[in-house]
């Protein structure tokens, strides 16, 4: 045992028992689920060799979808984020009657299949639905079968994440921040813009890489308001089902692959953000 | 500044929280609000402050009419007994806020507010503490920052809510001493709320001894000690020792 001093250190100093267990059912799990069938995506999708790959990324149809499919969801989570943190607001800060119901209603489009809100807001929203009616009277512009539609659908898929994430942050935020900020002379703006908003930052963008990655995957409520043209209004998880169905395997794990590495390098850019915001904060 | 507060009133819902309570505290005086919780002390001091409107009655600063003052004109010190430094700020920042949000009226400098922020930071015996961030300081030096924030406005009164009450016993004793002989020093009319009877009588020019909403005795802590107006004050206060700090003039 003269040997195992270090060993033996390292072992003393878990303090919480269970490491080894918890890691390695952890490991166990998240490969059986999560990393070997994103192996296998990445396996499969190597089978049609550079030249095809190319082909299969670089024509305009797939082009478009991607481009459609990012900077959709990127605006809609975008909007999600200031929109889901008024909503936050409201309910941290002001006692209403219907506040829990309208809590409550927060995490519909959590729970609701995806179809069934596509479904819904195409009849709201159409150019003879009840909002989509006069909006095309007023406006002449058509809420459904265009990107917008898509904008739409996405928003309301989107929005429980940045609510839910900014609501705790919000309710444990002491009023004695913005009370002393009064004190000292700032005005209700100044003290939102400097003190509340600030301590709002990091989890709203939390909010934001949820409703986006969220949004970058939606299919069901998608399917049915974005009329689905190509060129148009085709998203990325549309083609890659209509490759299936075409029983075009490769080029589907292909268009899924790349979907895969872009949107990891999103996130990965968007948490390196918050780790740089968070030290710079502390720092300041 | 001579503060004067007449027959306030304040409830909550369905509780009393200030029932028609008159005081007056004379310019330059520090003056303790000292009860148990649910007394209305911290109420009276939030009403002084401007964080809170009385249902009824008047406050009035040096005379003129100050019930419906809003806080960011009153120019008050006020101290939160949890600090509340801003987290994201450094020190420097947070003593700085109260002078940069009211640029136009104090018309400072990004310099002329550095070397005030460095004047504040070395009356406070933090010297060279601006670059800190609040979560590096100890419990009494996040204390001695927010003084020093809440003085960077040249506040006409200073008001402390339970200022020592979450340091441990031996800072909160340096604390007291030090806070006494920095009023003396500045001459600023301060407010105190506290529910430990020595820390009032150690302090205070005057005593104020509330319970149930109202005021039990106002007199010096010499007079509230040794004769108490009311069986509450005398049960509040038995078993407490009169031991003032000496006055340094």
């Amino acid at each position: 045992m003269t040997n195992s001093v270090p060993f033996s250190l390292w072992w003393r100093r878990q303090i919480l028992p269970g490491f080894g267990l918890s890691l390695g059912f952890t490991l166990v799990y998240l490969s059986l689920i999560v990393l070997i069938p994103l192996a296998a995506l990445f396996i499969k999708a190597s089978g049609i060799g550079f030249d095809g790959f190319i082909r299969t990324i670089l024509s305009p149809r797939v082009l478009a979808a991607f481009q459609l499919s990012f900077s959709v969801s990127f605006y809609a989570a975008l909007v999600n984020t200031f929109l889901g943190t008024i909503l936050a607001w409201v309910l941290v800060r002001y006692r209403f009657p219907g506040r829990r119901f309208l809590d409550a209603i927060v995490d519909f489009p959590f729970a609701l299949p995806t179809a069934v809100a596509g479904i819904a807001l195409t009849a709201i929203y159409s150019p003879n639905g009840w909002i989509g009616a006069p909006v095309h009277a007023l406006t002449g512009w058509k809420l459904t079968f265009t990107p917008l539609g898509i904008f739409l659908a996405l928003v309301f898929i989107g929005f429980p994440f940045v609510v839910r994430t900014v609501q705790p942050v919000l309710a444990d935020l002491n009023i004695e921040f913005e009370e002393a900020a009064a004190s000292l002379g700032a005005s209700r703006l100044q003290t939102i813009f400097r003190i509340v908003i600030p301590e709002l930052i990091p989890a709203a963008l939390t909010g934001f890489t949820l409703a986006f990655a969220r949004a970058l995957g939606e299919y069901g409520s998608v399917v049915f308001i974005s009329g689905n043209m190509p060129m148009k209004t085709e998203i990325v998880p549309l083609l890659i089902m209509m490759e299936l169905d075409q029983f075009h395997y490769i080029e589907a794990t292909v268009i899924a692959a790349v979907m895969l590495v872009v949107s990891l390098i999103l996130l990965f850019l968007i948490n390196g953000l918050q780790r740089w915001g968070k030290l710079t904060g502390e720092l300041a | 500044m001579r503060i004067e507060a007449k027959q306030l009133i304040r409830r909550f819902g369905g509780i009393i929280a200030l029932d028609g309570v008159s005081l007056t505290v004379d310019d330059g005086e520090l003056v303790a609000l000292l009860g148990p919780s649910g007394s209305g002390k911290t109420t009276l001091l939030r009403l002084v402050a401007g964080l809170d409107f009385p249902d009824s009655g008047r406050i009035l600063f040096d005379g003129a009419d100050a019930t419906t003052l809003p806080i960011q004109k009153r120019r008050v010190g006020f101290v939160f007994q949890h600090y509340a430094l801003f987290r994201h700020m450094s020190v420097e920042k947070n003593v700085a806020f109260g002078l940069e949000v009211n640029r136009r009226q104090f018309k400072m400098g990004r310099h002329e507010i550095q070397d005030r922020v460095s004047e504040l930071l070395r009356l406070v015996q933090l010297p060279g503490f601006e670059d800190r961030s609040p979560h590096q300081l100890s419990g009494g030096q996040r204390q001695r920052v927010a003084l020093a924030r809440a003085l960077a406005i040249e506040p006409r009164i200073l008001l402390l809510d339970e200022p020592f009450g979450a340091l441990d016993a031996k800072v909160r004793k340096e604390l007291r001493a030090w806070v006494r002989s920095l009023q003396q020093q500045l001459k600023i009319t301060t407010i105190f709320v506290t529910h430990d009877q020595e820390e009032a009588l150690e302090l205070a020019d005057r005593v104020v001894v509330m319970n149930h909403a109202h005021i039990e005795q106002v007199g010096t802590p010499a007079e509230v000690h040794d004769f108490p107006a009311t069986p509450f004050v005398s049960e509040f206060l038995r078993g407490t020792s009169l031991q003032t700090v000496p006055a340094s003039h």
